[in-house]
């Protein structure tokens, strides 16, 4: 209960706060409505800017960085939706296996289940789900990148915490993975 | 050729004879086995589920367990992900 409760209000109430990745792939209304009063304002009287008058900003599509955290930021949300399609999938299965759909004495259920748990094996249910977490923790690494990648366009400080705490996580991880059975 | 035929037919009916007690003795003898071999099976699939029951309820606790845990885990990580979209 006390997991839930932390982790819903860190996330959902930290986190829209500090980034806004999104909008900086569109041009920037506000930035072409300040540029026009500038332009406003100069023709009124040409004192204001000096002898350089203000021009319109041109927009030249998104900057590089941002589109290569949005590309590892959305890489990061396919992983993570893939592994929660494959749990889905995972329980489902886990159901139809477990339910008894013939009845009879011993021989018949038997010989269903067992041949339900060679359509288990054929379809390396056990390697899939084991790589479940893997696929997780990829996810995580991959956005654990991007917010440091664009954290450090914005300021190197934030962004070293940001990336302190990632590389500290997979190491833990990564050391975690080989005491594991 | 009278008696040649009786003898024949005699002889034809006496092996006749032989081979059907011979049938069936190895009709029972196969029934024998075959009831040897149901009794086999099922005593192999009473023993096959009483060791699978165990195995599979192992099984299925420990991955729906994990399933869960990346479930709630997936559920919280979207949070962020979404955001940062």
């Amino acid at each position: 209960m006390l997991t839930w409760f932390t982790g819903w209000s860190v996330l959902s109430c930290h986190f829209p706060f500090i980034i806004q990745v999104q909008p900086q792939l569109q041009p920037d209304i506000g930035e072409e409505t300040t540029a026009l009063l500038r332009i406003l304002i100069h023709k009124i009287d040409n004192t204001t800017f000096g002898d350089n008058g203000p021009t319109i900003p041109q927009w030249t599509g998104p900057p590089r960085a941002i589109i290569k955290v949005q590309a590892i930021i959305y890489a990061s949300l396919a992983a993570s939706l893939f592994s929660a399609f494959l749990a889905m999938l995972g329980k489902q299965w886990l159901n139809r296996y477990a339910s008894i759909d013939v009845r009879g004495s011993a021989t018949e259920p038997s010989q269903n289940r067992q041949r339900k748990l060679d359509r288990v094996v054929t379809w390396y249910f056990d390697y899939v789900m084991e790589s479940l977490p893997l696929m997780l923790q990829l996810a995580l690494l991959l956005l654990g990148c991007a917010l440091s990648l664009y954290l450090w366009g914005i300021d190197t400080i934030v962004a070293s915490v940001v990336l302190a705490h990632s590389a500290w996580f997979s190491t833990f991880s990564l050391s975690l993975q080989g005491q594991l059975p | 050729m009278r008696t040649g035929h009786a003898t024949d037919a005699q002889v034809s009916s006496g092996s006749h004879l032989q081979t059907t007690t011979q049938r069936s003795t190895l009709f029972s003898q196969e029934r024998d086995l075959l009831s040897t071999y149901e009794d086999t099976r099922t005593r192999f699939y009473e023993k096959y589920r009483h060791e699978a029951e165990e195995y599979n309820r192992e099984f299925i606790k420990k991955y729906d367990e994990d399933m869960n845990t990346t479930l709630i885990f997936v559920g919280f990580l979207h949070v962020p992900q979404a955001w940062t979209c």
